[in-house]
């Protein structure tokens, strides 16, 4: 590993630069468990839905299909860094789809969930 | 200022997080007793009544909430100024959110926030030990005080104008583009320390090299360096 200074807006920072081999994978700890995105069904016309605002991991879904939600409610908890974050509903609505599960990584604007 | 203060509460956080549309930015709310205080991932805060600082400071201006990733951090920094103050040295910052006094725990930070398809407000959450002596329970970190510290009464409200006339101060440092990096850094307690990481209910020792400027923690594991940024990454010395 070799040591370099680099001069970013006037401020001198000390880096360290690996020469990494193509296959080589880095550990990415904060990736382990992403949302399934496959196999969920893409929002129809009229559908409501409630996207996450940042990348995080879900830690708790409060909501179940078929379950009525009223505006305002908490649908969601996301934690992203140290921020716990409560989603909650902009819509009335009732539940149709739930696209992640407590322990998934999302990214920002993911859709979590589908209300009709 | 905007001081809110209550005898009791269930949480200063749930104050805010069902209250922010109404009240104002920067509003501040203190409690006296918590009957339900929390610490991250739904931890039990325990605190005797009237012995410690509880409190929460709602944040919601868009640039406040663009810099989420800073707030913990800035919020422990300025703590540990004003404990300098207070003539208690030895002070550590344990990422992601924690002061401590040497290897004690003195103060926690829990940050939170609501969303709908954007973030509406930061809430950010803190229980510093005061004039609480004993300690009853058993925690997995030994909690100290600034009275087992410094064996004198401290002045609560006086404590809670100063840190929270702190905080102010520093968010709008760094709303005005102050790089707080090389501040905290020196505050580090888990720098080149070798500890436990717990992921996903496995433990692994790791290196940790120390606080990213993106406010990450950069770690060396089976060799290769990683900045974790998951919340459900624990760390134990």
């Amino acid at each position: 590993m070799k040591v370099y200074k680099v001069k970013v807006n006037g401020k001198v920072y000390e880096v360290e630069l690996e020469a990494v081999e193509e296959n080589n994978e880095t550990i990415k700890v904060e990736n382990t468990n992403s949302a399934p995105t496959s196999n969920t069904v893409a929002p129809s016309s009229g559908d409501k839905v409630i996207v996450a605002p940042i990348a995080g991991k879900v830690l708790d879904v409060k909501v179940s299909v078929g379950d009525k939600v009223q505006s305002g409610q908490t649908v969601m908890l996301i934690e992203a860094m140290k921020l716990e974050n409560e989603i909650q509903s902009s819509f009335d609505g009732v539940v149709k789809q739930i696209n992640v599960s407590k322990g998934n990584d999302v990214r920002n604007k993911d859709v979590l969930i589908v209300l009709e | 200022m905007n001081i809110i203060h209550f005898d009791i509460i269930d949480s200063t956080n749930t104050y805010l997080k069902n209250n922010y549309n109404s009240l104002d930015d920067y509003t501040f709310v203190s409690a006296s007793l918590q009957t339900h205080g929390r610490g991250r991932n739904n931890r039990i805060w325990n605190s005797n009544q009237n012995e410690n600082l509880l409190f929460s400071l709602l944040l919601k201006n868009k640039e406040c909430i663009d810099m989420y990733k800073s707030i913990s951090i800035i919020t422990a920094y300025s703590i540990i100024e004003v404990l300098k103050d207070y003539q208690i040295n030895n002070l550590y910052l344990k990422w992601p959110n924690d002061v401590y006094v040497g290897d004690k725990k003195i103060c926690g930070i829990l940050l939170e926030s609501v969303s709908k398809n954007d973030i509406e407000c930061l809430i950010v959450g803190v229980g510093l030990n005061v004039n609480q002596s004993n300690f009853e329970g058993e925690y997995i970190i030994d909690p100290t005080s600034m009275k087992k510290i410094i064996n004198i009464d401290i002045d609560i409200d006086l404590l809670k104008k100063r840190i929270y006339e702190r905080i102010l101060f520093n968010i709008d440092k760094i709303l005005k583009g102050h790089d707080f990096y090389k501040d905290f850094i020196k505050y580090d307690y888990l720098k080149d320390r070798e500890v436990y990481m717990e992921l996903n209910n496995q433990k692994k020792k790791v290196k940790v090299i120390g606080i990213n400027p993106n406010y990450s923690l950069r770690i060396l594991i089976d060799e290769e360096y990683t900045d974790v940024e998951a919340g459900e990454v624990s760390f134990h010395v």
